[in-house]
Formats: C-alpha cells, sequence, structure tokens
C-alpha cells in the first residue's frame, strides 16, 4: 500500500536531459533540411547562373539519358542543382605511354587516341545562384567554380562530374 | 491515512550527479576552447610560398594575379596569388626507338608561381591561418572566385 500511489517524478536533471536531447533532435532536423533545400537559404544577391559539367568517358549506352529540361540534382544530397539546358559530346581521348615529334616542333608529345565508345559528354544546367561575400556563386551549397566537384544526378543516371565552365547572368 | 511522502519528492541519485558532472565537463571544455581560440589572433604574417598545378586543362586555367584564394575545408580566406606561369605539362613516354624521352601533354598545362599566405611562422613551421602546419610537399585544395584546384606547396621562402 505503501508503494500504490509512488509517482514518478521528473526532478531538474530529467528536464534538462530531456530539453538537450530535444534541442539536439531539432538542430538535426534543421542541419538536414537546410542541405537539402527544404528549407530555402536567405537568397542574398541571387542571380541566374549557366554552368557546365562534364561527364568523363561515358559509355554509348548513357548518351540518351540526358534531354534538355530535365532536373539535375546532388547525388548525395538530392538537392536541386538546376535544369538542363544544353548538351553536346564528344569522342574522349586517351594518352599513351608514347611520344612522337609534334608537327613543326623539335619536341616530343605524348601520342593521344580517341576512344570509339567512350565519350566526354557536356551538359550545361541553368540554376539560380546566390553569390556571397567573396564573389563566389553556389547553388543551394554546391560551389560553382571552374573545377568543382559536383555529383550529379540526372534520372536514373549518377556520376561524379567536374565545372568546365560558368556564367553568372 | 496518506503518510506525507518523503519518498514522492524527487531525489537527486548518483546517475543525475554523474549527468551533470559530464554536462558541466563538456561546457566547460567548449568555454575554454572558444577562449583560446578568441584570444589566439595573433598578428598574421604574410609568408611567400612558391607552389605548381600540374595536369590543369590548357582552356580552362582560369587563374590570374592577385586573386584571392580561399581554403576548400572551411572557405576561409587563406592569401592570394602573387604571381603566375603557364607552361606546358610535361611526362615521360617512350619514343619510336623504346627510349624515354620527355613528351608534352597536349591539352594540358602546368602553372607554377608565388603565393603570399596568411599565417603564422614558429620554430614549428608555418601554420596556415595560425591553425593549419603547412609543409614543403603538402597538397592544399584551394579556390579563387573563378577556379578550384589542388595545388601543391613547393617550397616555403619565408
Amino acid at each position: 500500500m505503501e508503494h500504490a500511489n509512488k509517482k514518478f517524478r521528473f526532478n531538474i536533471i530529467d528536464v534538462f536531459v530531456i530539453l538537450l536531447i530535444a534541442a539536439l533532435i531539432l538542430g538535426a532536423a534543421y542541419f538536414i533540411l537546410m542541405e537539402t533545400g527544404i528549407i530555402p537559404q536567405e537568397k542574398a544577391n541571387e542571380k541566374t547562373i549557366t554552368y557546365t559539367v562534364r561527364l568523363s568517358e561515358t559509355e554509348a549506352q548513357y548518351l540518351d539519358s540526358f534531354a534538355v529540361g530535365n532536373e539535375v540534382f546532388n547525388s548525395a544530397t538530392f538537392a536541386s542543382l538546376g535544369s538542363i539546358s544544353a548538351i553536346s559530346h564528344n569522342n574522349s581521348r586517351a594518352l599513351s605511354p608514347f611520344a612522337e615529334i609534334a608537327e613543326g616542333t623539335q619536341q616530343y608529345s605524348v601520342k593521344q587516341a580517341e576512344y570509339e565508345d567512350r565519350y566526354d559528354i557536356y551538359i550545361t544546367v541553368t540554376a539560380k545562384a546566390s553569390i556571397d561575400d567573396n564573389g563566389v556563386a553556389y547553388v543551394g551549397s554546391q560551389r560553382i567554380t571552374v573545377g568543382s566537384c559536383v555529383y550529379f544526378k540526372c534520372g536514373n543516371y549518377a556520376a561524379t562530374t567536374y565545372i568546365t565552365d560558368f556564367e553568372i547572368k | 491515512m496518506a503518510t506525507k511522502n518523503i519518498e514522492d519528492k524527487p531525489r537527486f541519485n548518483i546517475a543525475d550527479a554523474i549527468i551533470l558532472i559530464v554536462t558541466v565537463l563538456i561546457l566547460a571544455g567548449i568555454a575554454l576552447r572558444v577562449y583560446f581560440v578568441m584570444n589566439e589572433k595573433t598578428e598574421l604574417d604574410t609568408v611567400a610560398a612558391e607552389f605548381r598545378i600540374t595536369n590543369i586543362s590548357s582552356e580552362h586555367i582560369g587563374l590570374a594575379a592577385q586573386d584571392s584564394l580561399y581554403l576548400s575545408s572551411d572557405n576561409s580566406h587563406i592569401g592570394y596569388i602573387a604571381d603566375l606561369t603557364v607552361g606546358d605539362m610535361w611526362e615521360y613516354a617512350y619514343n619510336a626507338e623504346g627510349e624515354l624521352v620527355k613528351a608534352s601533354v597536349p591539352g594540358k598545362s602546368t602553372v607554377t608561381g608565388t603565393l603570399a599566405l596568411k599565417g603564422v611562422m614558429n620554430e614549428r613551421g608555418f601554420h596556415l591561418n595560425g591553425t593549419t602546419l603547412i609543409t614543403e610537399g603538402d597538397e592544399i585544395s584551394v579556390y579563387t572566385k573563378n577556379r578550384e584546384v589542388i595545388i601543391k606547396i613547393v617550397k616555403i621562402t619565408g
């Protein structure tokens, strides 16, 4: 009987721990929502940007995986990176371990050969970008500079690509 | 008769004490770290360092003297490019006689020059922004307004 009505009571430590856990969960949720672009970040200095990514040595069967108008995403965070505005491709080139005298010079140049069935695909994407205080453009959290790595996803195709060109409109 | 319940009062037990002590230690650690970082704002020197970038596309050099440099990992400003020279990229390859010769790589360039880096030079070496030790031979990923590259620090000249 003594214990029949023993109530469970919170003490101040329990309250503190619960508040701490709640703060951690809210912080993590906010961070995830910001990264995926569900919560839009401050649109300071927003401009339209076009940038081109290169998909190197891509097999011929993937040439039809992209079309103008398709949306592009970051394959790691699924944040939108814009939509495709142009596509081009050329045969990939490989460097050989052999050298030849370059035409019109006395210097050796490494020989190159074209792959028959591998292509460098150049995809131009148009998106809204924010420009930070240093003049660097970002689409969401993706930095847009030549050489920046982009984890590219379009439809069911994903690849690691690099930016080869960009223009801020 | 309802005994007024001494047992019903919230009691402070050993688990609560442990949680409290650990939390206080964590908060104290964070506070100390912030304090040291804030007070560590020593005057940063500008140090000259020779650099090299290889295997860069000749069509997309995208770098110029006076470009500000930022560290890719934390976006901190680390200095600027003082001067640069763009040259051919060279590799060793076999000629028709099977001899190993130095040959230029079509479409690729090597960029060399000097960086002006902000940091602290002390007896342990050069610390970029006063925090990260950088030694000759290190490669760092940096970006400018237009270009992101991996730079090799060839020589720190002081």
